[in-house]
């Protein structure tokens, strides 16, 4: 991950008050909609979300560009679709 | 055959080794006992191992867990890791109880059920250990 301006994400998800391991089913549901080199932003409020789908998604060939923490419990995942 | 498609991993690694689920407590099952003592006699014999835990189970994997009925299971625990086991708890199981990653024995991923399910993929054979009685 880089300090480089984030893109514009082409499609948004807002997974309040999902837990696991639906916000990472979602997420990667959202992706196989979305074309090689897209972006889609996630936005979790359950800690262990913020960790593991960043995870999940590396391991599976995506490339995640940040993880930011926006405000209290509240992040948003950045993740390039690299794979189909 | 579904058509979902495989993760690199899936498409070029061919099935070995064990996973273990475990999911009963350490402080009201046995099994917890046997999965360590399974889990060390297949990483003596060259097999890949990989732990998941959830429900319950995720407590053998608190750093302040010690001896539960006279067996040291944090150091078990440890010797598995050392002899290149995977062990990867449901963080969210493991918040639900306390525990945070921090409160974690060295090396123990906080994982989910993503990893539960690339364990199951990756390997020949998966036992799970649910503290029932029958």
């Amino acid at each position: 991950m880089s300090d480089a301006p984030l893109p514009n994400p082409k499609r948004t998800l807002d997974l309040r008050g999902e837990v696991c391991p639906y916000t990472f089913i979602r997420s990667k549901l959202a992706l196989e909609e979305m074309a090689v080199g897209e972006v889609l932003k996630s936005i979790v409020d359950f800690e262990p979300s913020a960790r593991n789908v960043p995870r999940s998604m590396q391991g599976e060939g995506q490339e995640v560009l940040a993880v930011k923490e926006v405000g209290p419990h509240v992040w948003e995942i950045y993740v390039r679709k690299r794979e189909d | 055959m579904s058509g979902r498609s495989m993760s690199g991993s899936e498409k070029t690694e061919e099935r070995r080794g064990f996973s273990f689920l475990l999911t009963a407590s350490p402080y009201t099952s046995q099994d917890a006992v046997t999965v360590l003592k399974l889990a060390q006699a297949a990483l003596r014999q060259g097999h890949p191992v990989r732990l998941f835990l959830m429900d319950d189970g995720v407590y053998l994997a608190a750093k302040r867990l010690g001896k539960v009925q006279g067996t040291d299971l944090r150091s078990q625990l440890e010797a598995v890791l050392k002899a290149g086991g995977e062990v990867a708890i449901c963080d969210h199981n493991a918040m639900e109880r306390g525990l945070y990653p921090e409160a974690l024995v060295e090396g123990v991923i906080p994982g989910s059920q993503y990893d539960h399910a690339q364990y199951v993929a990756k390997s020949a054979r998966v036992l799970s250990f649910t503290g029932g009685s029958s």
